[in-house]
């Protein structure tokens, strides 16, 4: 607590030191709001007229402009609304109410370049600041949620150190990279997280084939594009965006009581512990933003402070993240050139915690006690079973993530309408990770080794040269802009770590690891192995590109784009090092040609592009000699070596050619608007693993381009301005996604394979041939499978359907009992204004998908003596006493959720802030769903099970082809309330 | 000057296009090309080490020790409660009710070919970069080659048989029969055999030298009959003779000197697999076969998995003063049986708060009479396999070196063949009760089939031995315990669904 009160009265000061900076002769300050939302415009233009200085609105709409005296008028403009010109009187305050005017002039980020919205011929959606999903966010990509038709997230739920899932469209790979690119200020492949969330300004989702063809082999998953908050011409300003959360869990197994577990015939063993109360806290989460941004005629820069505290649901989980960023734009040589500073860098100081404990919280005997009477931890003991509580209380698990991104782009017009650009950009991430596991932990080999810490260093490095050239050009009513590129991005890995145990007693942790006593006897060697990870690594490779786009707009009627791309990499067999990838579309606006009553604006388009994708495994193409197990020769041990993988020199891009039509309207005289987009696209020559005979090959395991699916897909997305009143205003908004994939051929003489084990205890199933997947050529991706449940013996195992009649029940009986991926989901948000207050709920929903609840298929069983706790709902079978995965597991996870409400008050005069703002919001308020398990979100990929202890490995991928899997180790989903403001000077 | 100043300024940008030059030629910095390997003299020894550390597998749960131990009548993997259904695959695979898709078959086959596929490449590297060395190298990775043919020989039976490296790149070998691959394996060995060290020394330990290809001789033709039809019970006396007379080895006189955790000294074991904790890992019994609560007793790093445990019928075959159950002064036999005690004297007890509990009671009492096979099996019934020693604070993989083949085998198989050739042999009786005097107890009068596959039983048990003893004594497809009699045809495994799909030359066994 003295640690926060520092931190708050640091940044007070900081407050309050800073806006001292404006000072002026005449100030005027005022609102800038939508006449018929009365919300504040974000980025409103203010400018003194024909004095090219001026300002821009604050996040609720607000100014404040110095002016000369003698200054008349105030041009008020806003991209989509029509221009006020404002007459200055004596009055220093200037509210305006602007009416929405051409939403279709509203600048869209096509990558390398921008077009306005009527432009666009590709599948392409924009969501700025305003429209993002305000709440405690880890990630950027939360922003997004439920915002763009055909995007879907998968959020951790509530670890503050999860993964982020994002799907563009579905599945668009299996084997390579399944997350979108990400474009952060024309900084390809940047990390999301390298950005405070605070300091974005719109982020822009190419989606179909034809938009992302440019950026070529890393554009078949979706590109991103975001842009940060930059300076504008006019007065320094500065800004404070604060809040505070609170975090509980909202939903975890529904295991028995203490009082059920009892009369249910479970031990007494005298106690009375809430496990899941005994290692989880209230989380909590603070974020203050502060910035500073102004600029000159020729000079513009912008500066930001970000500080985040984010404190997790399970004890000793969290983070706590500082960054800074700055950016500088310089004009100078008459506007000629133009030069662009960016820099960020954050620092995130992590615990990671044990998301396991949530496992063994849930089958711990509610009647057992957390300490012994000595008050060292209870440890029962048996397999796959632990003290949660000490799990979290004991271990370390811990890091730190440094990411940066120097930017630097120098442009020159070298005639009016030709310029030339050159780009360098450097990310660097530095991630140190360190466990430890004292000398009296049971978990991890603490108590056996006496100690057990691993400590590693990772260093990711990527650089970006670029070089642009575009021309703009006119010829009668025909507007065109030729533009061409090459590019050059270097990537690179490099990292060590070492595990040891043996320690004279834990004071050090992993600091000082050279002491472990395995050191000293040896036991510490090459590889994973019994004592853990000791290695180094240092590799990388390299993408080449050269490209090129032609840009037509013939009377602002009909719009043609067509581009291509030629990209080459190291990744891939040297005969295949290059691949070509084109793009052509065009669009048509029919309310220019035809007058149709009630249609504002109808525009048609249609698409065609090629993207591709890269391995996401160095040196596939190339034998490699590695080193394997030791070889006992001539009385000592030495290294063996041999060939690690099966050389494939073959390998080539994964190709996906994608066709995308679309209809963009305007009706009701501006109060509907929306897009619909239809796709269909062929993913070929998938980069996957596939089975191989031994010999030839040396290991069972060849990746190749073994592959094709086709996934077909609609997105619908409706803007409606369903009340307009001064004080009362009702906009609702909704996204309609549903796409599907077929497999159209799979690994060659290969049509039908299982796939993905359910785990330990004893439901190792991939062993005996079955999994929770198949794959099948001409069926759906996700199919779940499982043996039909028919009835319980006797001796309380359970019986299953004899689906061929053969009278034994194998892989032949077990059948698709569901998909993992949803039908189709659905969101709808709805802005309220009422006078100065506002109010923002929006549902979220995904249909027709199920989930293997995990929890269930271990742990509801009920023997004869029942010690360990058991999950209790109604989809339990009752006189159950094996646990064996079957249908029953499968269930329909169909829901609908009230995911974000808020409520904010915006103050017209609050001392002297010129703009402030409070609000409330909760996340994940309401869930409507029939799913028992923690949260019926679709789970797109699976990571595989972990058991007893045991690790993820850090080298296999999530499968893309098992979705559906709700693993013991997922974090229970939480629900946060947070209070917020936003002021400005 | 502004066109100076305009031409300076495209070069400057100009040169930001530069980079895009480069090639394309990946960067080898943390790995070794296989163009790049053999540059050295230890490159040669490390190459020839990965043909050997492939049979670090066969220990593994779900590899050849798995297979060959729990489809017989001395081990199996009760179903306890919610652990070890695991499909149901380890049922079947006991009660012969196994079916081609079962994991543990693509794993021997996948093993036995990846050992196959690494001697392949390494004699044709050898022939091609020839030196000093690679003569020796290329007879002893013939007879290696010739181990792991001889495996599928007796698992699988009709294998294809790929001898060389060089390979077409869709290369689908025909199945070839088992009287070919029988031949195969006898010619092999008859070439390379004497071409190895006689040498029973470190220079050879845990490698191929000529004693060790007579080991396999003796199992080639002891078992001559079952492979190819036809028996060859004096090349098999032959063979073991060549091991008695010139090696050098002997019985030790306390039979679990063969499987200490220093075991490398044993002056009876012929070829092992070199086990070690921290460079040779993959000796997991300690973990499959142990309960939970073990750890207790042994330290172990890891939590056992409470798995593999005997049959009673096996248990009852030993009588009580034998020292292979009584342990002879080790403190535990073969079996592991009875109440357990925490190292420091406590009783064990089944999840010492009552998290866990049979019906039998907390306390761990490996009682080798198990309650049933499936599905509710006492979590702590059932003798453990504890033929060799578990070292107190041992890591989840042992240092024991593991016997493959052992003098003992070789004189019980010697007086098996005499026996089958004349069942008054004097010596054969003689042989026989060398070990079970050894053994502690009283020599036999006569041998007899049911004395002497018992007498085999117990000496040779846990050596993944006992599925090819009971083909060939005939008895395999007997009813025992809880397995019903099997049809004649699953002597031999069903060759892998999943090689099926891969290679459609390949022919699945009768009966499958």
């Amino acid at each position: 607590m003295k640690k926060l009160f520092t931190r708050l009265t640091v940044i007070t000061v900081l407050l309050f030191g800073l806006c001292s900076f404006a000072v002026g002769q005449r100030t005027i300050t005022g609102v800038i709001t939508d006449a018929e939302t009365n919300e504040g415009l974000i980025g409103a233009n203010v400018i003194i007229k024909d004095s090219g200085t001026g300002t821009i609105t604050d996040l609720d709409g607000s100014f404040t402009l110095e002016v000369p005296e003698g200054t008349e008028t105030l041009v008020i403009s806003y991209t989509g609304y029509i221009d006020q010109e404002i007459v200055l009187g004596a009055d220093n305050t200037v509210n305006v109410a602007l009416a929405p005017g051409a939403l279709l002039d509203e600048v869209v980020v096509i990558g390398y370049g921008t077009q306005t919205k009527k432009e666009v011929t590709g599948a392409v959606t924009s969501i700025s600041a305003k429209d993002f999903n305000v709440r405690n966010i880890t990630s950027p990509a939360q922003f997004l949620q439920g915002k763009v038709a055909g995007l879907t997230i998968s959020k951790a739920n509530g670890d503050p150190n999860g993964q982020i899932g994002i799907r563009l469209r579905g599945l668009s790979t299996i084997g390579a990279q399944t997350e979108p690119l990400y474009i952060i200020d024309g900084v390809l492949g940047a990390s999301i997280s390298s950005i405070d969330p605070a300091d974005i300004e719109t982020m822009d989702v190419l989606k179909d084939g034809s938009a992302a063809a440019i950026y070529g082999s890393r554009g078949s998953s979706g590109v991103i594009l975001i842009t940060t908050k930059k300076g504008e011409r006019g007065t320094a300003k500065v800004n404070y965006n604060g809040f505070i959360s609170t975090e509980n869990i909202a939903r975890s197994p529904q295991i028995a009581s203490r009082e059920e577990f009892l009369s249910a015939g479970g031990i007494d063993a005298g106690g009375d512990t809430d496990w899941y109360d005994a290692i989880s806290q209230t989380g909590f989460a603070q974020s203050h933003n502060l910035s500073l941004s102004g600029g000159t005629e020729a000079t513009r820069y912008r500066a930001s402070f970000n500080y985040r505290e984010n404190q997790g649901v399970v004890k000793n989980t969290g983070f706590d993240q500082l960054n800074g960023s700055i950016s500088i734009n310089q004009r100078a040589l008459d506007d000629k050139l133009n030069v662009s500073l960016n820099y960020t860098n954050t620092t995130r100081k992590s615990d990671f915690g044990f998301s396991e404990a949530f496992r063994y919280a849930t089958v711990a005997n509610p009647t057992s006690n957390i300490f012994n009477d000595d008050g060292t931890y209870n440890e029962p003991g048996g397999f796959d079973n632990f003290n949660p509580v000490a799990m979290v209380e004991q271990n370390i698990n811990d890091g730190e993530r440094t990411e940066s991104i120097l930017n630097a782009s120098v442009s020159y017009n070298i005639l009016p309408a030709l310029k030339i650009t050159g780009n360098f950009a450097q990310q660097n991430t530095e991630r140190i990770f360190g466990e430890y596991y004292p000398r009296n932990s049971l978990y991890r080999g603490g108590i056996a080794r006496q100690g057990v810490a691993f400590r590693s260093n990772e260093n990711d490095k990527n650089d970006l040269y670029e070089g642009l050239l575009q021309y703009t050009g006119e010829a009668g009513k025909i507007e065109y802009v030729l533009f061409g590129g090459v590019s050059t991005q270097s990537f690179n890995f490099l990292g060590h770590g070492l595990t040891a145990g043996g320690f004279l007693n834990d004071l050090n942790t992993y600091n000082q690891i050279g002491t472990a006593a395995e050191l000293l006897q040896g036991l510490a060697v090459y590889g994973t192995n019994a004592s853990g990870y000791q290695g180094s690594y240092n590799r990388g490779y390299d993408i080449q590109a050269q490209f090129a786009r032609a840009t037509i707009n013939v009377d602002d009627t009909y719009f043609f784009m067509a581009s291509v791309r030629r990209e080459g990499s190291d990744l891939l067999g040297p005969d295949n090092t290059y691949g070509v990838f084109p793009a052509a579309s065009a669009g048509v606006d029919i309310s220019k040609l035809a007058n149709i009553s009630g249609v504002d604006n109808l525009k048609v388009r249609l698409g065609y592009g090629q993207t591709g994708n890269l391995p996401g495994i160095i040196f596939l193409p190339y034998s490699i000699f590695g080193q394997g197990p030791q070889f006992f020769y001539n009385g000592e041990f030495v290294p063996s070596y041999g060939p690690i993988n099966n050389a494939n020199p073959n390998l080539k891009w994964e190709r996906k050619s994608e066709i995308n039509f679309g209809v963009d309207f305007v009706v009701m005289n501006g109060d509907l608007d929306g897009t619909l987009d239809i796709f269909s696209r062929n993913t070929d020559d998938l980069i996957l693993p596939g089975q191989v005979p031994v010999p030839p090959n040396f290991a069972p395991l060849t990746w190749g381009n073994i592959a094709a699916f086709t996934t077909t897909g609609v997105e619908l997305a409706l803007n409606y301005k369903a009340i307009k009143g001064e004080n009362f205003s009702w906009s609702p908004s909704l996204i309609f996604t549903s796409y599907r994939s077929k497999l159209d051929t799979y690994i060659d003489d290969r049509p039908r394979e299982f796939r993905t084990n359910l785990g330990a205890p004893g439901q190792n199933i991939t062993d005996a041939g079955v999994g929770l997947h198949l794959i099948e050529e001409g069926e759906v991706l996700g199919q779940i499978t499982a043996p039909v449940f028919e009835g319980v013996s006797d001796d309380g195992a359970f019986i299953f359907a004899d689906q061929n009649d053969d009278g034994e029940i194998n892989a032949d009986d077990w059948i698709v009992v569901g998909n993992g991926l949803p039908d189709f989901e659905l969101s709808l948000n709805n802005d309220f204004t009422i006078g100065r207050w506002d109010l923002n709920l929006f549902f979220r929903g995904a249909f027709g998908h199920s989930l293997v609840n995990t929890y269930r298929a271990f742990y509801e069983t009920t023997p004869d003596i029942i010690a360990a706790n058991f999950i209790q709902t109604d989809k339990a079978t009752a006189g159950v006493k094996t646990a064996s995965y079957n249908s029953t597991h499968v269930e329909d996870a169909s829901f609908v959720k009230l995911d974000n409400a808020s409520l904010g008050y915006t103050f017209d005069k609050l001392g002297a802030f010129t703009n402030a703002r409070v609000y409330i919001a909760g996340q994940n308020l309401l869930v409507f769903t029939g799913y028992t398990g923690v949260d019926p979100e679709p789970i797109l990929s699976d990571p595989g099970s972990v058991d007893n202890g045991g690790r993820q490995s850090t080298f296999a991928l999530s499968d893309p082809l098992a979705p559906g899997v709700d693993r013991r180790n997922n974090y229970f989903s939480t629900r946060t309330i947070t209070f917020g403001v936003n002021l400005g000077f | 000057m502004k066109n100076i100043f305009k031409f300076s300024m495209v070069a400057l940008l100009s040169v930001l296009w530069l980079p895009s030059c480069s090639d394309l030629e990946p960067e080898f910095s943390d790995v070794i090309p296989a163009s790049e390997y053999f540059v050295n003299e230890d490159a040669f020894i490390s190459a020839l080490g990965s043909a050997y550390t492939n049979l670090y597998a066969i220990c593994n749960h779900g590899q050849l020790f798995s297979l060959q131990e729990v489809s017989s009548d001395e081990a199996c993997v009760p179903h306890r409660g919610p652990d070890w259904e695991d499909g149901g695959q380890w049922l079947r695979t006991h009660r012969h009710e196994f079916f081609d898709g079962e994991g543990v078959f693509n794993n021997v086959w996948n093993w036995a070919f990846g050992g196959i596929s690494a001697c392949n490449r390494l004699i044709a590297t050898f022939e091609e970069n020839a030196n000093d060395q690679s003569d020796a190298f290329i007879a002893e990775l013939k007879a290696l080659r010739a181990y792991y043919y001889l495996v599928l020989l007796d698992v699988f039976g009709n294998v294809p048989l790929i001898t060389t490296f060089d390979v077409p790149e869709d290369f689908k070998p025909a199945t070839v029969s088992r009287s070919e691959i029988y031949s195969f394996v006898e010619s092999e060995l008859l070439e390379n055999v004497p071409l190895l060290s006689t040498a029973v020394d470190q220079s050879t330990y845990a490698r191929m030298n000529y004693y060790v290809g007579q080991a396999m001789l003796v199992q080639l033709y002891l078992n001559a009959e079952v492979y190819n039809g036809s028996a060859e019970y004096a090349k098999a006396v032959a063979a073991c003779d060549e091991i008695i007379n010139g090696g050098g080895y002997s019985l030790e006189s306390n039979y679990f000197t063969n499987f200490a955790v220093n075991n490398s000294g044993s002056k009876e074991n012929i070829f092992v697999i070199p086990y070690d904790a921290v460079n040779a890992g993959g000796f997991n019994l300690v973990q499959m076969t142990l309960h939970y609560e073990s750890q207790r007793t042994f330290n172990t790093v890891d939590q056992p998995w409470n798995g593999y445990c005997s049959l009673a019928d096996f248990y009852n075959s030993f009588e009580e003063n034998d020292h292979r159950i009584t342990g002879n002064g080790r403190g535990y036999g073969v079996l592991l049986h009875g109440p357990q005690f925490a190292s420091d004297g406590t009783r064990l007890v089944d999840g010492a708060d009552s998290w866990y509990e049979d019906t039998d009671g907390r306390e761990v009492n490996f009682n080798p009479e198990l309650n049933e096979l499936a599905p509710g099996a006492h979590r702590d019934g059932g003798a453990r396999l504890s033929k060799y020693e578990y070292e107190v604070g041992t890591q989840n993989t042992m240092n024991n070196d593991y016997a493959l083949y052992r003098y003992g085998e070789i004189l019980l198989n010697k007086a098996e063949a005499m026996w089958r050739m004349n069942s008054g042999s004097m010596e054969a009786l003689d042989l026989v009760n060398m070990i079970r005097t050894r053994a502690g107890v009283d020599p036999f009068t006569e041998l007899t089939e049911e004395n002497f596959l018992a007498e085999r039983g117990r000496e040779l048990c846990f050596e993944a031995k006992r599925r090819t003893d009971l083909i060939r004594f005939g008895r395999w497809n007997d009813a025992w315990w809880e397995k019903n009699e099997s049809e004649a045809f699953k002597t031999l495994m069903p060759i892998p669904a999943d090689q099926l799909v891969l290679n459609p030359n390949l022919q699945q066994n009768d009966g499958y």
